[in-house]
């Protein structure tokens, strides 16, 4: 005998009736003895879920909830077992044990930055441009003050890259190079999107104006550029931020602070592998080009010399470069080998 | 200790009735408390009469705690005795959440997210149907075409304020500006997504916070503690939680809360102190230790910067927890459903913190498969220590819906009815 709690459709009144299952139909009775007949059809049933008590809407809006039975499940879902037959099926869950971690890995580490690819390349070119002046101007308005290098050696250095350039191919044509004093950033180099790399006069500095390694820093900041390599950190910023939010869903808490501080490491982890791909474009062009790769060593030598990492494997979880060592040790195997 | 009680929701009839009352018992048993109050209520008469004569009528406040009556000793208590206490029952375990979980996240990964609206109506609908009150559980009853819907809509608004910000650092600010201007609308539509999407006996809960008071209560009440350095944001959380609560309907029943702002004072500024000593006490033991256990750079490094890790979550955690337990017990003593049921609440600070050090450090170690087992044990232990007064029996509570202007309001609120919150 199926007995179940019956609520009305107006209130929180509830009842408690019998229900009686007969080929199509649904008889119920209340507790005064009035039956009354629904067919299946009629009726508006939420999927089977672990044990939960079945809720049923009838088509007077009332709800009826009886407990879980073979005889109440066989006669509410026929064959189509829904999700629940998977979630409960030794197989699938196993299965789901062992394809989660792969699969996540899989998106996380393969997916994401091939989907980011290819969504950087539908990017118009003047978009890029936009972009690059702007951010050149909010930089030259904040952190960049106007080089302190005179004219004349600005443009020996920037005569020397363009040699460079002219001895490789490229796809991306147009590069310029762009000088600026920045005491609160240091020794940098960096490119924009549309082809715009910038060196701070304190990098020249640190490396005493040598061309060899001022072109293998160049050469790395084309690789960033041909690599397309800031519209690709954006998409996959965004595919991460999303993927994370919708698979994890409502962790609160000290979870979300983990969270935030995970984001920080995936992130890292993709801007260390775009770092990556610039050295090797790098190190190979200037192979390419005739010179010597080892002077991309030299030149990460010399950063490091001024700002020594305190930690590997902080540097891993933490920095948006790879670990200035094994940068150096990558580009001195390349070197070395002919 | 007497506290002036607050005769704002009774008519002056109601006021004169309970006067009459004390100046009789007051003859037979005179007391300094009671004679206080008869002098307390005459002022009130007095203001009342002379205010506004055809007003005197009326309550002052807009609601009628028809259940709330003045005893001789001043203190406010429903009139309606408890006819029961009830505990919430929690009947969900891991085993079968796990296998719900674990193969829900499975079909959310293949189909790259978009199974995640039904895998979150699934879950919901195990928390919820797996809670149970007096006999009876809830129900969640979105459906995942709804949530799919809403998500579709905050992933188009986040990635606008992403591209914006890549195009152009002033776009993006603006962008952020907008969102950030959009914020309470966001906040009332998915609170009022989530309420209406739950129900007990087939009643539907419902929220009705205007959007103007979620302006002040979400925008500008966090700019001015934001300008008086967070000195008053313990009013801004008090005014928060009120708006929500007192938005928040059970059928055709409100929730009335009586926050006390003093409470949330206390207890924030406790928390913040807390919060400021666990970490300078923990800053010293890990320098401490990293320079006495550790030999060379990388590994003092190393155990400074994951010492520096684990002690920004124990901060946040135990004065989190200290907070998060204090407010939760008052906020259930001091809100009732009008004229139906009451609410307790038992966190134990210590309680809440050995829950989620041990949920973190589980997820941390099992690299994630212990979320289903940690989600159960919050459910179960928030569900141990609260409980509920039941007032009257919840028959007479009517669904707000059927002819009114109210079942209008609420079809076209579908349209519109999306779960913006991301995640």
């Amino acid at each position: 005998m199926i007995t179940g709690h019956l609520y009305s459709e107006q209130s929180a009144e509830s009842s408690t009736v019998s229900v009686k299952l007969e080929a199509q139909n649904m008889v119920i009775t209340d507790n005064v003895g009035e039956a009354r007949v629904f067919t299946l059809d009629s009726l508006n049933t939420a999927p089977k879920l672990g044990r939960l008590p079945r809720e049923i809407r009838l088509p007077t809006r009332e709800q009826l909830v009886c407990d879980q039975s073979e005889l109440l499940n066989h006669w509410l879902d026929g064959e189509h077992g829904g999700v629940a037959k998977l979630e409960t099926n030794r197989r699938w869950i196993f299965g789901s044990v062992v394809l989660v971690p792969a699969l996540l890995y899989f998106v996380f580490g393969w997916l994401m930055p091939w989907a980011a690819v290819h969504f950087a390349n539908l990017v118009p070119d003047k978009a890029k441009v936009i972009a690059s002046q702007q951010s050149l101007s909010a930089l030259d308005a904040t952190l960049l003050d106007p080089s302190e290098l005179d004219e004349a050696e600005q443009e020996k250095i920037r005569a020397g890259f363009y040699d460079v350039k002219d001895s490789i191919s490229t796809n991306h044509k147009v590069f310029s190079v762009q000088f600026r004093h920045a005491p609160q950033i240091g020794p940098n180099a960096f490119a924009l999107p549309d082809g715009t790399i910038i060196f701070t006069d304190e990098m020249i500095a640190l490396v005493d104006g040598d061309q060899a390694l001022l072109n293998a820093i160049f050469l790395h900041e084309v690789g960033h550029v041909e690599n397309n390599h800031s519209m690709q950190l954006v998409a996959e910023s965004l595919f991460a931020t999303l993927a994370v939010s919708y698979f994890f869903g409502d962790i609160s808490g000290s979870l979300e602070a983990f969270f935030g501080i995970g984001s920080t490491v995936v992130n890292n982890k993709f801007t260390q592998a775009h770092e990556a791909d610039a050295d090797e474009f790098a190190l190979r062009q200037l192979r390419n080009a005739g010179k010597d790769p080892m002077a991309f060593a030299d030149a990460m030598k010399k950063i490091s010399e001024l700002r020594p990492s305190a930690s590997e494997t902080m540097d891993n979880w933490f920095s948006s470069h790879p670990a200035i060592q094994s940068r150096i040790r990558k580009a001195e195997a390349f070197a070395k080998q002919e | 200790m007497d506290k002036p009680s607050d005769y704002s929701g009774y008519t002056l009839a109601e006021i004169k009735e309970l006067h009459q009352q004390l100046v009789s018992e007051q003859a037979n048993t005179p007391s300094t408390t009671q004679q206080q109050q008869i002098e307390q209520l005459e002022h009130v008469i007095s203001a009342r009469e002379s205010a506004a004569p055809q007003a005197a009528e009326e309550p002052l406040a807009a609601s009628m705690p028809e259940t709330d009556v003045v005893t001789a000793a001043g203190v406010t208590r429903p009139a309606k005795p408890v006819l029961r206490t009830v505990p919430v029952k929690f009947l969900g375990i891991t085993s079968e959440f796990f296998s719900i979980w674990i193969v829900n996240l499975l079909l959310t990964i293949v189909t790259l997210g978009i199974y995640s609206a039904w895998a979150k109506v699934r879950t919901n609908r195990y928390f919820y149907g797996n809670t149970e009150i007096d006999g009876h559980r809830f129900s969640y009853l979105a459906e995942p075409l709804q949530i799919l819907k809403g998500r579709i809509i905050a992933v188009v608004l986040f990635a606008s304020y992403f591209l914006a910000g890549y195009i152009s650092p002033a776009a993006g600010l603006i962008v952020a500006g907008l969102l950030a201007l959009l914020a309470p609308v966001l906040i009332v539509l998915s609170y009022r997504f989530r309420l209406r999407m739950t129900a007990y006996r087939n009643v539907r809960f419902s929220f009705r916070g205007q959007i103007g008071r979620a302006y002040m209560v979400f925008l500008f009440w966090p700019i001015i503690s934001l300008c008086t350095l967070y000195l008053l944001l313990p009013i801004n959380l008090k005014k928060m939680d009120e708006y929500l609560l007192e938005g928040s309907w059970y059928g055709d029943r409100q929730f009335k809360p009586r926050l006390n702002t003093g409470e949330y004072f206390g207890t924030g500024i406790a928390a913040a102190a807390i919060g400021m000593i666990i970490m300078m006490v923990g800053g010293v033991v890990i320098g401490v230790t990293s320079v006495m256990t550790a030999s060379d750079t990388e590994s003092v490094t190393n155990v400074l910067g994951f010492g520096i890790v684990a002690l920004y979550f124990l901060t946040f955690i135990i004065a989190g927890s200290f907070y998060t337990s204090r407010i939760r017990n008052h906020i259930f003593s001091a809100t009732e459903l009008d004229g139906v049921a009451g609410f307790k609440s038992s966190l134990a600070m210590w309680e809440l913190i050995k829950l989620r050090v041990t949920n973190t450090l589980a997820i941390i170690f099992s690299l994630g498969f212990a979320i289903p087992w940690a989600k159960i044990r919050k459910a179960q232990l928030y569900a141990n220590v609260s409980n509920v007064d039941v007032l009257a029996e919840p028959d007479k509570v009517m669904a707000a819906s059927g002819n009114s202007a109210e079942a209008v309001g609420e079809e076209a609120a579908n349209l519109f009815d999306v779960d913006i919150a991301l995640g």
